[in-house]
Parts: structure tokens; C-alpha cells; sequence
């Protein structure tokens, strides 16, 4: 059975009955069972089809005319892609996935009082009763969710205790090699904070190009009173990549988020973020610029909750399409009955470098509470030819100020980034994007 | 707050609730209760109607019969049941229908009088002409004569079926198809009267044309349909009100209005919705469930839509402009105010085709008690649309803490000379604004009054004058009891 406008379960789930003894930790009774009940919770629903509001510009069917198969562990040579996006200035943690598959050798986790990073695979085997609570407290009734969960080969766990606070952001690399052809990569991250304690997070998502596989990787975060988290993903997938990242982050009182990220590369690229203001005085900063072209499909989804009074939430995206280039930005802002003195902002700016570029865009805002200051505003346009033709009459030829001009409307989302590596790599990848674009 | 309390009692003593409650006593003839070919067919027969009608609205219900209510609304309400409606119900006197104001009969025109539109007087004084429809059937339309002078038609839709089949014929379902939705495939099934209007070309009408609905019969629908047709070069403004008497079931209303503006014509439609909102405890009311549509279809036309929503349990609507001519130009000024239990998911679509199309939204959303209010709106550029400019601007006000305020835009770009720009906040009346008025001696009631007309200032001033002041006073009545 399906649900209506959703594409049929059963190809997945066959798919799931004939890999599962080959799945990670096959041994574990209890797995196996979540991963069943999972798959059938998928197989009720279905994947979303383009009448799914949510769904509606995102064009899943690729996943329809192709059934992919769940990644193996790679035994290729990866160094090159690993180095080439590890960022060498930032001497913390490295926590390395290949192919959906964590990797031992290429990681070089630091030991350091107060944090625990360990596989996930790892502590399913160490630590069954928490793994297990972790699980059930993350449920989702979400049908792609369902499919992470039944089907994940890896991911990662970080754990801060109180009080701790991380001297060097940790960096978590995902890399697709060329053996992933037609392969699925599922990986599923758990971070939590315990109270006032602090950590940035480095993450970044690559593959190889031509290659043609899926990734989707979920992540659920848990800040205690007081914590504090950044975020800070890339997204260089290779060309025929579909790729999907979703973000739950749910915050305590006085605790704060931020994340970045900056998506460039994919078939189709999903990224969904989903804060849940728990606590008063909770403040989340969302972050984001997507660039788009030759198919290219970069979907950006918010779900902001608002669910009790004096938090602030503030969200920035810009998009920049060329030719062939399509974005969507859904935000939602919802705020909760009594969720008053809600400060809760969203902007979304587009340009459309060619005749041959799409933008969508549709800021939502739900509001249950009267004492509240929202706003949200959306625009979408082209350069502005007055600033072109201010920067042609000062000498530049029209290609430089045309990425001057784009340049300048992207950096604005990353201007207030502490982490100077970090902001130089973000501005660096948008610049050589850019390079080919204009 | 005791003062306050008391405050808000006097004024509801004062001025009363639903002002157009009351229920007219009138000798009906009805359909049989319920859905079927046969009750199209009785529909048909009753209005004269040519063959080609009939096909097209048993087409239509033919279709209706495999689609399914919507469900994607903000809205929360029992779902009507179709078999439980009369579809046609008529005050039988107007089985002749009358030649002038003479003829109609006296209870009606006192009815009218009652809603603060005496006919008569309008037709000496006022020089707007008006349509009347009640429940199903147009009983009265006034300066006619005049109007035929400058070659303009006004009359009931029904008449002109009848009289100008290839004007019907031409462009009725061509804005919105009998299939295009739920609700509007269920209006072309039954329809049973509503306006017809075309404007001649190079003629400016000389009078603000209008058209007053009141649904009276209980357990009936109301189903209008709307056809203007402004001809090259004519200018036209409509206006449209609506009231229902007070019951406890909820009544359903499902009209469609068709605009359709051709070489430089420009059609204005403005509307004051108040049916009946149901009362403080959400029994009753009106669920209104409209499509609205205009089409653009010449180079430089223009329609401008205008409302003040402040009556029904539920509406349901979305007047949209289809812009296909070069240089056509579409707005949409909205204000909605809900208050008690009802609930509005309302807005407009601009869809822009045509080159160096314009479009102007400005959405006042006012929300109060437990209501909710949501703003919906699509904004589209086609491919060839080059040098498109939209601007969007939805502003949300919220009294007490009980109510929604929801804005659910829709931004969808292809082509990159376009410029769209949109802009919403949601706030409440700020404590200083409240003082500031109560300070200078007005009670609270009045102070909300004045801030909520200001925060409206911008769609009223869109108003033909007629209108604006009632709109105005239906602001302050609707946001009766909401402070406190």
C-alpha cells in the first residue's frame, strides 16, 4: 500500500529484504528489528511524488526509473578526494566516511576530556542500550527518514560534556568514489551537548563527477541549556549526484545554533534543516548559498519552530542560477500559541544569471502568538545594470563585474563566519564557480 | 480590565452584531432537495435555457462527480454535504419577471431597503446600477435604459444566455473551465443566475455597475456566476456585496467570476463580503468557497481586484489575474478580517506571460478571537515574460493571543529580467499606538478602530467611494468584542 501522490514503497523495500544480511552489524537481534519495522513504515508511504507540497519542486522520479543498491565498503584509492577537501589549517578531529562506510585509517580522531567521538557502527556493538533509546527518541514518521533508518551503512556519534567547550572545529568528510555508481550511501549522525558546552562542526560532502548515486545523510542534534553548535557544511557532490541531508536540532534554554552551508554541487540537491526552539531564549542563525547551473536542481528547505516565548530565529539564503540552473527555497516559520515575544526573520534573494534559469521560492509564516515580530522577504531579478554599468565606467570589462557583483551578493551570507579557514574555503568554491559562470 | 470589559458591553449593546441577520418571508419555488442530472436539467429548463448550456453543465457535473473536495487549505470545517442542498430556489412572484422597480415585489424591494440599498432610491439619486440577485435568481436590475444608450449590457446571466447566445457562448468557462476546480465545476453544473456584463469597445460606462447577492432560503446554496467582458479600449467598474440571514447550519456559497479585458480595457472589481460569519461560538455561517479569475488578454488592459472580506464562517478565494497581453497590468488589494471562530485562507495568483507585465499584491490580514487568517498567494514568470515587475506586500495583524496570522507565498521565476519583490511582517497594535489614542480621550475600542482602519488606509483608498464607507464602518463592526 501507498499513500496517495507518493511513489510506490515496494521497489525499496525488496531492495531492503534481499541486502539486509549484508547490512552493517547483520549479528544484532534488536537492529534488525528496528531496521524492519522501519522499512515497513517506509513501504506504508512511499517515496513523495511532486503533488507532496513539500515535495512539489523537488523531482524525485530519478529515484523511481532507478532502484539503487546500498553502497559497499570501498576499497579504492581515495586520498586524492579525501585531500584535496580536507581543510589542513583546522588541526582538530577528522572523521572520514567513504562511501556511506566510516574509515578508520583516513580518520584521525584526537583524544580530548570531555568529547566522545565514536562510529556509529561502533557503538551500536559498545553501547546497545543507549544506541537503542537514541533510535527511539529520533523516530520520524517521515517515509525518507524511515529509509535512512533501515537502511544505514555508518555515521557518527559526538557527544560534549558540560561545560566543555571544543578548541578546534572537528571536521566530518563524506566522500562518493567512483565505485559508488548506482549505489545508495545512507549515513545517520547523532551530536549532543550537554549543558554550556560548545563545538563547530566542519562538514563537507563530495564525489566524484559522472558517477551516478544517492546519498542521503540524516543528522539529529540535541543542545542542552546553555550549548552551543555551529554547523558548517559544503556540498561539492559530483554531477550525477542526487544528494539529501536533513538536520533536526532541537534547543534547550539560552542554548544557540548556527549553520552555514553552501551547496554547489549535484543533480539534484536537497538540504532541510529543521530547528525546534525547546527552551526560552534560544537563538538559531540559518546561513545558506546555493549556485546552480547544467541541470542542476538545489532545493533549500526551514522548518523553524517556535515553541515557547523570547527566542530569535534569523534566516539568510541566496541563490544564483545559470544557465540551466533551478533552486527552491522553502522556509517555514511557525510560532507556536504561546511562543510570544517571538523575534523570527527569513530573507531570500535570487538571481538569475540566464534566460535558462528557475527560481522558486515561498517563505511561509505560521503564527499562533499576537506579541511577535516576524517578517520574511523574498526577491528574485537579475544584476543590477546600473551597479554593472558604475563598475564598467571605473575600467572593469563586464565579466569581472559581473563577478565582482555576484561575488558581493553571496559573501553577505557568510560575512559574520568566525572561523577565518572556513570563510576563505566558502568564498574560495563560490569564486571558482563563479569563474565558469560569468 | 473590568472597565474594559464594560466598555465592550455597552458597545455591543449599541451597535448590535450582525446587522443583515433577519429573514424575509417570501413565498419560494424550489428544486428537489439534492444532486442529480435530472435538478440540472430541472435548473436548465427553468431558465430557458439553449441546449448548448445544458450539455456544457451536465459536462461539467459529469466531471465534478470524479473530483475531490480540496483539502490543501488552512481550513478546518465539516464538509458540506451535496445531497443536503436545494440547488434552485426562487421567490416565486418573479416566475414573470418584473419589467421595472414597479413590479417587484414589495417584501423584496423592502428587503433590500433593510441591507441599506433601496433600489428606488439608488436608481433616482445614487446613478449605480444595480443587479439583485436573491438566492438563485436576479429579481431586479436597474438602468438598464441608460446603459443601452452607450451599448453596454447589464443584465442577468440567465437573460443572457437567452438573448446573447455568441457573446455566452464565446467566453463563458473561457477564463475559468467548467473542470478547473471543485467548487468551480460544481458552479458551472449548477449555476442558476449571477451577472452578465459586456462593455462595447471605446465605451467608458458611465456608472458604476453592482450587483447585491443575498441568500435567504435555508439549507440553499448559492451559486452565481459573474461574466464581464470589457471590449477594446472601455473602462468598467463592478461592484459586488453579500449578505445572509442568521442560521445555525452553515450554508454554501460557490461562485465564479470571470473578467476578461481585451485591448486596452480595464475592468475594476471591487467586493464587501459580508455574508454571515456565523456567531461567537462558531455556530453557522457561510462557507464561501469562490473562484475568481481574470484574463488579461490585450495589449495594455488592466484589472485591478479589490476587497474587504469581513463576513463568513470560511472563505475560500483566490482572485487571480492571467496576464497575457503585453503591458497588462493586475492588482490585488485585500483586506480580511476575521474574528470569533472563522477562518480565511485567501489570496491571489498573478501569472505573468505577456511582456513588461505588471503586478501590484498588497494583502491586509487582520485576525481576531480565535480566527485564523492565512494570506496564499502565487507569483509566476513565464519564460517569454520579459521585464516583468511584481511587488508584493502582506502585512498581518494579530489581536489577542488566541488567533492565527499565516502568510504562504508562492515565488516561481523563469526568465531573469524579472523583478519580484516580496515583503510580509506580522505584528500586533503596539502598546504606544494604544496609549497615544486613549490619551487623547478615545475609549479603547475606537483607538483599535482607528489603528486597524489606518493599518488598511492603503486597500480602502481603492474603493469606490460608495463602498469605502461602509467598508470602513464594517472594519469597526467586525472587530466588535476582539479587545478586551
Amino acid at each position: 500500500m501507498t499513500e496517495k501522490n507518493h511513489f510506490e514503497g515496494k521497489p525499496y523495500a525488496d531492495r531492503f529484504r534481499s541486502e539486509q544480511a549484508a547490512l552493517p552489524n547483520s549479528d544484532i537481534q534488536w537492529l534488525n528489528d528496528l531496521r524492519a519495522t522501519s522499512i515497513e513504515r517506509y513501504e506504508a508511504v512511499g517515496l513523495p511524488g511532486p503533488k507532496v507540497e513539500e515535495w512539489k519542486y523537488t523531482n524525485l522520479s530519478a529515484l523511481k526509473s532507478e532502484i539503487y543498491r546500498t553502497s559497499k565498503p570501498s576499497v579504492g584509492d581515495n586520498e586524492k578526494n579525501i585531500d584535496e577537501i580536507t581543510l589542513n589549517e583546522i588541526s582538530g578531529s577528522k572523521v572520514v566516511f567513504v562511501n556511506g562506510y566510516f574509515d578508520q585509517n583516513r580518520s584521525n580522531i584526537i583524544e580530548s576530556p570531555g568529547i566522545k567521538i565514536s562510529s556509529l557502527n561502533d557503538y551500536v556493538k559498545s553501547n546497545p542500550e543507549d544506541a537503542k533509546t537514541l533510535f527511539e527518541n529520533n523516530r520520524s514518521k517521515e517515509s525518507l527518514q524511515n529509509l535512512n533508518l533501515a537502511l544505514m551503512t555508518g555515521g557518527y556519534i559526538i557527544e560534549v560534556d558540560e561545560v566543555t567547550k571544543l578548541a578546534e572545529p572537528i571536521q566530518i568528510i563524506h566522500v562518493a568514489t567512483d565505485t559508488a555508481e548506482s549505489n545508495s550511501l545512507r549515513t545517520r549522525n547523532f551530536i549532543s551537548l550537554a549543558e554550556n558546552s560548545g563545538a563547530q562542526i566542519i562538514e563537507r560532502f563530495h564525489g566524484e563527477n559522472e558517477v551516478n548515486y544517492w546519498r542521503q545523510n540524516v543528522t539529529r542534534v540535541q543542545l542542552a541549556d546553555g550549548a552551543a553548535l555551529d554547523i558548517l557544511q559544503t556540498q561539492t557532490e559530483g554531477n550525477g549526484a542526487i544528494h539529501m541531508s536533513e538536520t533536526d536540532i532541537r534547543l534547550a534554554a539560552d542554548a544557540s545554533l548556527k549553520h552555514y552551508s553552501l551547496n554547489l554541487g549535484g543533480k539534484i540537491s536537497r538540504t532541510e534543516i529543521k530547528p525546534t526552539l525547546n527552551g526560552k531564549h534560544g537563538n538559531v542563525e540559518l546561513r545558506g548559498a546555493f549556485l546552480a547551473r547544467d541541470g542542476a536542481a538545489h532545493d533549500v528547505m526551514t522548518h523553524m519552530k517556535h515553541m515557547v516565548p523570547e527566542c530569535e530565529s534569523d534566516q539568510v539564503y541566496r541563490g544564483v542560477l545559470d544557465k540551466g540552473g533551478k533552486t527552491a527555497f522553502q522556509g517555514k516559520v511557525y510560532v507556536a500559541k504561546d511562543a510570544q515575544l517571538t523575534n523570527a526573520d527569513q530573507s531570500n534573494k535570487n538571481l538569475l544569471l540566464d534566460r535558462n534559469a528557475e527560481a522558486n521560492s515561498k517563505p511561509e509564516l505560521l503564527i499562533y502568538a499576537d506579541d511577535v515580530k516576524c517578517s520574511h522577504g523574498a526577491t528574485v531579478g537579475e544584476l543590477d545594470q546600473e551597479a554593472l554599468f558604475y563598475l564598467n565606467a571605473r575600467g572593469l570589462d563586464n565579466r569581472d563585474a559581473k563577478a565582482l557583483l555576484v561575488e558581493a551578493f553571496i559573501a553577505e551570507v557568510f560575512e559574520e563566519l568566525s572561523i577565518e579557514p572556513v570563510k576563505e574555503n566558502y568564498l574560495g568554491l563560490a569564486r571558482a564557480w563563479l569563474k565558469a559562470a560569468v | 480590565m473590568v472597565s474594559t470589559v464594560e466598555t465592550r458591553q455597552t458597545v455591543e449593546k449599541v451597535s448590535g452584531d450582525y446587522k443583515y441577520g433577519f429573514i424575509t418571508d417570501i413565498e419560494m419555488v424550489k428544486a428537489p432537495k439534492g444532486l442529480n442530472e435530472d435538478v440540472i436539467r430541472f435548473i436548465s429548463a427553468k431558465k430557458e435555457e439553449p441546449e448548448w448550456l445544458l450539455d456544457w453543465r451536465l459536462k461539467a457535473y459529469r466531471h465534478w462527480l470524479t473530483m475531490e473536495e480540496p483539502e490543501w487549505a488552512m481550513l478546518d470545517y465539516k464538509k458540506p454535504d451535496f445531497q443536503d442542498i436545494y440547488y434552485y430556489a426562487a421567490p416565486k412572484s418573479s416566475d414573470d419577471r418584473p419589467k421595472s422597480l414597479d413590479e417587484v415585489d414589495p417584501e423584496l424591494l423592502r428587503t433590500y431597503e433593510k441591507l441599506g440599498i433601496s433600489l428606488q432610491e439608488q436608481e433616482v439619486l445614487a446613478g449605480v446600477a444595480v443587479d439583485v440577485v436573491f438566492d438563485s435568481v436576479s429579481v431586479a436590475t436597474t438602468f438598464r435604459e441608460t446603459l443601452k444608450e452607450k451599448g453596454v449590457i447589464f443584465c442577468s446571466i440567465s437573460e443572457a444566455a437567452r438573448d446573447y447566445p455568441d457573446l455566452m457562448r464565446k467566453y463563458l468557462g473561457s477564463v475559468v473551465p467548467a473542470a478547473d476546480n471543485f467548487y468551480a465545476a460544481l458552479n458551472s453544473a449548477v449555476f442558476t443566475d449571477g451577472t452578465f456584463v459586456y462593455i462595447p469597445k471605446g465605451v467608458r460606462c458611465p456608472m458604476e455597475l453592482s450587483t447585491y447577492f443575498r441568500i435567504n432560503e435555508a439549507n440553499t446554496g448559492q451559486f452565481e456566476r459573474t461574466l464581464i467582458i470589457a471590449d477594446d479600449e472601455s473602462y468598467v467598474s463592478y461592484l459586488e456585496g453579500c449578505t445572509a440571514p442568521m442560521r445555525d447550519e452553515n450554508q454554501l456559497h460557490a461562485a465564479v467570476v470571470e473578467l476578461i479585458a481585451l485591448e486596452e480595457a480595464e475592468i475594476k472589481y471591487s467586493t464587501v463580503q459580508n455574508w454571515y460569519p456565523g456567531d461567537k461560538d462558531g455556530k453557522g455561517g457561510i462557507y464561501n468557497f469562490v473562484t475568481k479569475r481574470a484574463a488579461c488578454r490585450g495589449t495594455n488592459s488592466k484589472v485591478s481586484w479589490t476587497q474587504v472580506e469581513t463576513g463568513s464562517a470560511i472563505t475560500w478565494k483566490y482572485p487571480s489575474c492571467i496576464l497575457q497581453g503585453d503591458g497588462s497590468v493586475g492588482e490585488f488589494y485585500s483586506v480580511a478580517i476575521t474574528n470569533n471562530f472563522q477562518q480565511a485562507d485567501t489570496g491571489t495568483k498573478m501569472i505573468h506571460i505577456g511582456k513588461d507585465t505588471s503586478s501590484t499584491i498588497i494583502s491586509k490580514g487582520i485576525s481576531a478571537g480565535k480566527a485564523q487568517n492565512v494570506y496564499r498567494g502565487l507569483v509566476k514568470v513565464m519564460p517569454n515574460a520579459e521585464n516583468t515587475r511584481n511587488f508584493t506586500q502582506c502585512d498581518s495583524l494579530l489581536i489577542g493571543d488566541e488567533c492565527g496570522a499565516h502568510t504562504v507565498p508562492y515565488i516561481e521565476v523563469k526568465n531573469p529580467t524579472a523583478q519580484i519583490e516580496h515583503e510580509a511582517t506580522t505584528s500586533k497594535i503596539s502598546d504606544e499606538q494604544l496609549f497615544y489614542c486613549l490619551q487623547r480621550g478615545l475609549d479603547v475600542e475606537e483607538s483599535v478602530s482607528l489603528i486597524v482602519n489606518g493599518f488598511c488606509k492603503e486597500v480602502m483608498q481603492q474603493l469606490p467611494m460608495e463602498f469605502a464607507v461602509e467598508a470602513q464602518k464594517l472594519l469597526g463592526i467586525s472587530l466588535e468584542g476582539s479587545v478586551g
